[in-house]
């Protein structure tokens, strides 16, 4: 069928219907955008790592001060595996702990 | 329901709150429901930041009479836009400040526990030509796992129009104007050459996510549960958005306006006296509010922005309106906005009962309407008769500041070169008497050295 091979470049998905329940807001996501999301998450999340730690090796050798991007803050161990719970508590992300200690300076 | 109040027929869609009208002031009820949404955000931080930093409207909390105390939380009073424009006549580096804005907002929610639950360009306005957020309610406490549930409206609504403006044309920004929540991304998906698809960016958020949403349009009753989308993957999301925009230019292209200036027809001198004369009747009128209308780049809307609070510089020209609006940015215009609009198919009302978007007319009068070498365009080019442009002029603005343009003028012969000239009434005296009809004219100027009169008119007493 036509509208089969179409699709087919998408990978298959069955595997990755990993989206949470008890979705917020008042608006429809469209599942295909929530699921594009998912595809995409390990290589931007991955990306997004490389580029923080480029800003600091940049910032190191060019000797300017290392400007963090804006952090998520709310995500704690329990949140983590899915819980919808909004704490104080700022994460586990090794950057973390320097981007304070950056901001601090 | 309270006397003299009335909800804004724009606001109904989000059930966290909606705008109503108390006599001239415009309030914005906090519903019950979104308590804990609206304090987060007031005693995280964020609001104060935003507000600060010129990226969200100011608002207070007022006692009043709510227009419905079974829902209500509480009553805020914000801070008014002096006007209010929508993405379909914003040009190129209007729409892409605003999704700018919209995902350095995002980024700085995040770091406060908190994510936009929508992004439309609809809740961004421009003053004093910056982009900032109207809509207090769009904040929610931030779901650690859940993927940005805005994410396709911010490409409906930025992404893919700013795309198509890039990469095939500018004017293609008015279809805007007919799907009211963004562009759908299987139509940019098909609308954009193919070597759009070799920027990544682009291939995932706009061809790969059209491509998910039609495969999956029929599918959610499969969806099953758990997992969760990392903070790294959300903060990647919103970088790679931002890298998207970024990279997006308008290509060089010029067009008959942007080069109007340098092209008139008449010297320098005749140039400054018409300026000068545009001073003297602006100070005369003394007017809050100017509608240029047919601005070009806004040279004269900065001459009427030196009196008024505010100045609307209207073309129809997209590259003129860029370079306009560049200018602004660049020299911090307080006051100014400049627009796209043809004034021969001005913005309609759309949206639900066509009430949701109003129309440019329901968004005056101007004090001051400025219409300058612009009648010949709309009577000649437009085959618009006087008697009409002099019925629209007098519901869009209480004073007039008009140039009539005579036939033997050469941009008129410019004009009638390609066409019969079928235009008979075209005479100082139809166009006289037309315009009395509606305005009662003060005075009429001749300017030095052409063949131009300018005229101040008032629009007569109904």
């Amino acid at each position: 069928m036509g509208s089969d091979k179409k699709h087919s470049t998408l990978p298959t998905l069955k595997a990755l219907y990993i989206l949470p329940q008890g979705l917020t807001g008042y608006i429809s996501a469209g599942v295909g955008s929530l699921i594009i999301q998912v595809v995409l998450a390990s290589l931007l999340g991955g990306l997004f790592v490389l580029k923080v730690y480029w800003r600091r090796v940049k910032a190191f050798v060019t000797r300017r001060p290392y400007e963090p991007p804006e952090k998520v803050k709310g995500e704690d161990k329990v949140a983590a595996e899915g819980e919808a719970a909004v704490t104080e508590f700022e994460g586990e992300n090794p950057v973390d702990d320097e981007d304070r200690v950056d901001k601090d300076e | 329901m309270n006397e003299g109040s009335a909800a804004d027929p724009s606001s109904f869609r989000d059930p966290s709150g909606y705008l109503f009208h108390r006599g001239d002031q415009l309030y914005r009820q906090v519903n019950r429901r979104y308590k804990e949404d609206y304090d987060v955000l007031m005693d995280s931080g964020l609001y104060g930041e935003l507000v600060a930093g010129g990226l969200l409207v100011p608002h207070e909390e007022v006692e009043l009479d709510p227009l419905d105390p079974a829902t209500v939380y509480k009553t805020i009073k914000p801070e008014l836009v002096p006007f209010v424009s929508y993405p379909y006549e914003w040009c190129f580096s209007q729409l892409k400040d605003a999704a700018l804005a919209t995902l350095a907002i995002q980024k700085k929610a995040l770091s406060h526990g908190m994510s936009l639950k929508d992004s439309s360009a609809y809740n961004i306005q421009f003053k004093d030509c910056r982009p900032l957020l109207i809509d207090t309610l769009s904040f929610e406490r931030f779901v650690p796992g859940q993927p940005w549930i805005a994410y396709r409206q911010f490409c409906q609504h930025f992404l893919a129009p700013l795309a198509l403006m890039s990469y095939r044309d500018p004017r293609v920004s008015q279809l805007l104007r007919a799907n009211l929540d963004g562009i759908p991304l299987d139509l940019a998906s098909g609308l954009m050459p193919t070597r759009s698809k070799f920027r990544f960016s682009l291939l995932s958020h706009i061809h790969l996510q059209a491509r998910s949403l039609e495969k999956y349009e029929k599918k959610s009753a499969q969806i099953e549960t758990v997992g969760r989308f990392s903070e790294n993957a959300f903060r990647g999301l919103i970088e790679s958005l931002q890298g998207a925009v970024e990279r997006l230019r308008l290509r060089g292209k010029k067009t008959e306006w942007a080069d109007y200036y340098e092209e008139t027809n008449y010297d320098k001198a005749a140039f400054d006296r018409k300026r000068e004369l545009v001073r003297e009747l602006i100070a005369r009128a003394d007017p809050l509010t100017v509608w240029d209308l047919g601005a070009n780049m806004g040279l004269f809307s900065r001459i009427a922005n030196e009196k008024a609070g505010f100045t609307l510089s209207l073309d129809s020209d997209h590259s003129a309106v860029e370079r306009n609006y560049l200018e602004c940015r660049e020299k911090g215009d307080k006051g100014m906005l400049p627009l796209l609009v043809d004034l021969t198919n001005p913005s309609p009302g759309i949206g639900w009962q066509n009430r949701e978007r109003m129309s440019l007319s329901a968004r005056g009068p101007a004090d001051v309407g400025l219409a300058l070498a612009l009648i010949h365009h709309l009577a000649i080019s437009g085959n618009l008769p006087f008697g009409m442009i002099s019925e629209y002029f007098s519901q869009i603005c209480d004073t007039l500041i008009i140039e009539f343009v005579p036939k033997d003028d050469s941009q008129v012969q410019w004009l009638l070169s390609s066409r019969e000239d079928i235009f008979d009434d075209y005479t100082p005296e139809e166009f006289e008497k037309q315009f009395s009809r509606h305005f009662d004219i003060a005075e009429g100027t001749a300017i030095e050295s052409t063949k131009r009169t300018l005229y101040l008119m008032e629009k007569r007493a109904t």
